[in-house]
């Protein structure tokens, strides 16, 4: 009985928070249309030419490729942002409901199903406007990278906001996920090997998974999902409890 | 009519709130140094870029540099109007005027501005041999600026943290990639870019050293434009909040 109240209230304080957030309508336009604004202009844009796609060993559009890579780095900084003020925003709001009596956990599954909601709303429909001009050969597989992608970094964002303010977190956000998922894992500005240090970003994995998905039929580098799925979980165990010291204190 | 001593003491206290926080100061200096790093070493390794006269490596650098300048002073212009929505209110109650609010928001934006630039500068010619040091300062500052009067306009029209810093991270991350001309695109959607004119007197600062005026032109126009849709804007909306 008590177990179905706490769900209950979960389910409430995350339809609330929900709805707050879909009847902005600014924030509902934006979130939804600046991604596709980049990925549409992108796809219009990019010159037609060939690079070389070291993990795949093979010549690929210049602008397939960067949709292909851009379109989960559009929706993880939507995703990451959403994060960074889910914590930045919500701490007058989770003092009250915990006064309230809800539980921390009550809290933490409300907050991070916001996080996981906002995620798959880009990533579906960051994914049709790329669609527009380019199909990945291996669609639920990229659609899930996309959302892998978005959920990782939105996770990092609430990391970012436990231990930033507004204007650094921002600042650091956008040059991560630019620097590590745009830049050093994209397969066409990063021409060699990469080094160490960049295998252990955290877009390193998922990127890669995200080319194959783009480029081939079935994913070949089952390490490379594994690994994925590790940096998930590593990043949400991370994330949950940096959350949960907050709301405790 | 402006006070001085308001804007004075206005463009202090902002600027100690600003360079007080720790995390400013870091991402002032450490995020600069990754962004033109770390381009630099990624866009190193590309055998050649169509259409580009500088070497790849140096092309990262300036692209690492031009987004941490505009990003950094873009964001500041934001949160200078956002946050100050509910001091300004009280500022004009006690005869500060709405000019004197925005002179007072813009200087600040300007000194940061110019603070920035100086930081990417130093960081930017570590690893480069320029033509022209004053052509580099003057693309940085004039990027600088032109995203301190965005990050007004966008703190006008969208006055709200989560929304303004959205539009600002869209804005800065497709013109590094699409508007500073590592991609050999259509050059009308490049022109549009802010970043576009800039990045192409960075450029000649670096290779050649000569000066195309076409391009202080335009960067100077972009300006203009930017200055006096920012001034109109504030200037409308402000009536509403200030009256």
């Amino acid at each position: 009985m008590k177990e179905n109240s706490g769900l209950k209230r979960t389910w409430l304080s995350f339809v609330v928070s929900f709805k707050e957030k879909m009847r902005n309508p600014i924030l509902v336009s934006l979130i939804l249309f600046l991604p596709a604004y980049f990925i549409f202009i992108a796809g219009r844009v990019m010159p037609e030419e060939e690079v070389f796609i070291n993990h795949l060993g093979e010549m690929k559009e210049i602008g397939d490729v960067f949709q292909a890579t851009f379109t989960p780095v559009t929706a993880s900084l939507v995703t990451s942002i959403f994060g960074l003020y889910t914590v930045l925003e919500a701490r007058d709001a989770d003092k009250r409901l915990l006064i309230s009596g809800y539980s921390s956990h009550e809290l933490l599954l409300s907050r991070f199903g916001m996080i996981f909601a906002v995620g798959v709303l880009v990533s579906t429909f960051s994914l049709a406007i790329m669609m527009i001009s380019f199909s990945p050969d291996n669609l639920p597989a990229f659609f899930m990278m996309v959302l892998l992608f978005s959920i990782i970094y939105g996770h990092i964002g609430v990391i970012i906001g436990t231990l930033m303010d507004k204007m650094a977190g921002v600042y650091t956000i956008l040059l991560l996920i630019t620097m590590d998922a745009g830049i050093f894992q994209s397969p066409i500005f990063l021409q060699e090997e990469p080094a160490l240090w960049i295998r252990i970003l955290p877009a390193y994995h998922p990127m890669n998974v995200v080319v194959e998905t783009s480029f081939l039929d079935s994913i070949e580098s089952i390490g490379h999902l594994a690994l994925s799925l590790a940096v998930l979980f590593l990043v949400t165990i991370l994330a949950v409890y940096i959350f949960w010291l907050r709301v405790k204190s | 009519m402006i006070d001085k001593g308001m804007v004075t003491t206005g463009v202090r206290y902002n600027l100690m709130t600003f360079f007080r926080n720790p995390f400013n100061l870091a991402a002032l200096i450490l995020l600069p140094l990754i962004a033109i790093e770390g381009m630099g070493y990624a866009l190193g390794t590309m055998p050649e870029l169509p259409g580009i006269i500088a070497m790849p490596e140096e092309e990262g650098r300036m692209m690492g540099a031009l987004f941490s300048t505009s990003f950094l002073t873009g964001l500041m212009g934001l949160f200078q109007v956002i946050s100050s929505r509910e001091a300004d209110r009280r500022l004009n109650v006690v005869g500060g005027g709405r000019f004197g609010l925005l002179f007072m928001r813009v200087s600040t934006i300007l000194i940061v501005g110019i603070f920035v630039t100086m930081i990417n500068y130093l960081i930017f010619i570590r690893g480069v041999d320029p033509a022209s040091h004053h052509l580099i300062v003057l693309s940085l500052l004039s990027v600088s600026i032109m995203y301190g009067f965005f990050g007004v306009i966008i703190g006008v029209i969208v006055p709200h943290d989560l929304e303004g810093s959205l539009v600002m991270v869209f804005l800065a991350d497709m013109d590094v990639f699409l508007g500073s001309g590592v991609f050999e695109t259509e050059e009308w959607i490049q022109r549009t870019f802010p970043t576009h004119y800039p990045s192409r007197i960075l450029e000649e600062g670096v290779v050649e050293g000569t000066f195309t005026s076409d391009y202080a032109l335009f960067s100077i126009l972009y300006m203009i434009v930017l200055f006096t849709a920012a001034l109109s804007i504030f200037y409308v909306t402000s009536r509403g909040d200030l009256g």
